[in-house]
């Protein structure tokens, strides 16, 4: 029972982690928080389940066309809104970012309604047993596709020469710009890898939940899993993201009603108390 | 031949005039170094160069060809490289990543390997250091790794600003015997942008005095350094004067 808690919570922990990571990637290189980051995820799975389910396309193709869609409304927004604010006060930002959120869950309530689809992404759930213990294939799945997705990026943004590029450019502006990396090209390519990792959540989450065009009030939990994490720390965000996926699912079981919702919040507090870097968060470091 | 020439270029900073119309020129193949005091403009000058500022007049010309107003990295793949002042590395990368992206605009893997191979011998340290974070590197280690990244690059011009900066006497030495070595075996022309008039003074042929955004003196090194001004102003020598006593308002002879 115990376990079955505590992998379930892993699962919607992953969700949160995919997310919390669109806003560790735009946040490390531009210092945006991407308030529109769940709402991405929104579209992304509506994109999905309309391919699927008006269009006919079968699940694997219907993936890779949205997140293409995805990845080029990303860069989309980047240059029409992020570009323009360069060098504004992070509030101007913040607001454009909380703005832009509000637009996107609209639109989707205009093209999609305000109903609540069910939708299972391909996948059947179904008890797996493992020795004593029976889980669920669909958070097995989730925990997969998430891990898979960790080790791509990971390789990525530490093996391959545009990766390291990246990962330079949103270390230190200036100097990408010296070594001849294009920085505006950089931040538009971060966007559409949030965005796409944003679609890969979105149709993680459609098995666990319904859905609707609200949906992205789930990336809300992952801005305490971000932050939990320290925010700008990729595996932070990781491991922040699964923290409060667990924490929650037990607070869900052991403690009385209407904990599980009010968890993540209470573990955003506690941390910006007890230490507010986060785990692996990293202190100012002065350059000498 | 110059291999770069700028010509008048005034930049300024909101009303804050910055750079009021300076020109000058650098040989192939040279070492050339431009003083002054803080706030004279010689950060502003490298950084127009390298593409980061536009000047609001004036030409800067690579090999005959205009480059102001291009985007940095168009400046980086034709050949200039900056050191910008202050150590900017990418702190959470290796030193080995950090060299490598010294030559990001570069495919050909295999003359890589050999650069990075000569930056290991002009700087051993960082062949020691190469798995370490570049934030855990002495301030020393951080300006032979900025100047071993902008090398990656092959470039025909390097830019240097202020590699003395913050570092100890030995260290300043040994960067510059480098930066000479580098100057004789690659035929790199640079750029020194200094403080440390001495020093420049001691590794360039040719120097510029820029002040409060003009350039009012220039001429070869040894000259300069014979000069009664920049002896005064730039290489802190006294004057004894007759009565012993040091002359207190002198004026410069350019003003």
């Amino acid at each position: 029972m115990f376990l079955q808690i505590v992998s379930s919570g892993i699962a919607i922990g992953c969700i949160y982690a995919l997310i919390a990571l669109g806003f560790v990637l735009i946040y490390k290189a531009s210092e945006v928080v991407n308030f529109a980051q769940g709402d991405l995820m929104m579209i992304g799975a509506f994109l999905v389940y309309s391919a699927v389910t008006h269009f006919h396309v079968p699940f694997i193709p219907a993936f890779l066309i949205a997140v293409i869609i995805m990845a080029v409304l990303g860069k989309g927004i980047d240059r029409l809104l992020l570009r323009p604010l360069v060098g504004e006060q992070a509030f101007a930002l913040i607001m454009a970012t909380i703005g832009l959120g509000i637009l996107i869950r609209s639109i989707g309530g205009m093209i999609w309604g305000y109903d609540t689809f069910s939708f299972q992404a391909g996948i059947t759930d179904r008890p797996v047993r493992m020795g004593s213990v029976a889980l669920s294939s669909v958070h097995i799945w989730i925990i997969a596709v998430t891990l898979l997705l960790i080790v791509g990026l990971y390789y990525f943004f530490n093996r391959t020469k545009t990766g390291v590029s990246m990962e330079a450019a949103s270390q230190n502006q200036l100097a990408a710009y010296l070594m001849g990396i294009g920085v505006k090209k950089v931040f538009s390519n971060i966007w559409a890898i949030s965005a796409m990792v944003a679609t890969v959540a979105g149709v993680l989450l459609t098995p666990l939940q319904f859905l609707n065009y609200n949906m992205g009030f789930v990336g809300l939990k992952a801005f305490p899993a971000a932050v939990l994490g320290g925010f700008g720390s990729i595996p932070g965000a990781i491991v922040g993201g699964i923290i409060i996926g667990v924490s929650e699912s037990i607070a869900g079981v052991y403690l009385p009603e209407g904990f599980k919702e009010i968890f993540a919040w209470i573990i955003l507090i506690g941390v910006l108390m007890i230490r507010p870097e986060g785990i692996f968060g990293i202190q100012e470091r002065k350059r000498v | 031949m110059a291999i770069l020439q700028v010509k008048n270029i005034e930049v300024s900073y909101g009303p804050v005039n910055v750079a009021k119309g300076i020109s000058f020129e650098i040989e192939e193949g040279s070492i050339v170094t431009i003083l002054g005091a803080n706030g004279a403009g010689k950060t502003t000058i490298l950084r127009t160069i390298s593409g980061l500022i536009e000047p609001e007049k004036g030409s800067v010309e690579f090999e005959g060809k205009p480059i102001h107003g291009l985007e940095p990295e168009e400046i980086v793949k034709m050949g200039i490289s900056h050191v910008p002042e202050g150590r900017e590395v990418f702190p959470d990368l290796t030193v080995y990543k950090n060299l490598m992206m010294g030559a990001f605009i570069r495919d050909d893997n295999q003359a890589i390997e050999r650069d990075l191979e000569r930056i290991y011998n002009y700087f051993p340290i960082l062949s020691d250091r190469k798995e370490q974070l570049a934030f855990t590197l002495s301030g020393g280690q951080q300006q032979m790794l900025v100047i071993g990244r902008a090398l990656m690059s092959r470039p025909k011009l390097l830019l240097l600003d202020e590699p003395s900066l913050g570092l100890a006497p030995l260290l300043i030495k040994e960067i510059f015997e480098i930066i000479t070595r580098i100057n004789q075996e690659q035929r790199t022309t640079i750029l020194l942008v200094e403080q440390n008039a001495r020093m420049a003074l001691s590794v360039a042929q040719h120097g510029y005095i820029l002040e409060m955004g003009r350039m009012v003196m220039d001429d070869a090194t040894e000259k300069l350094q014979a000069n009664e001004d920049v002896q005064e102003f730039y290489l802190g020598m006294r004057e004894e004067g007759i009565r012993g006593a040091r002359r207190w308002k002198k004026k410069k002879q350019w003003r």
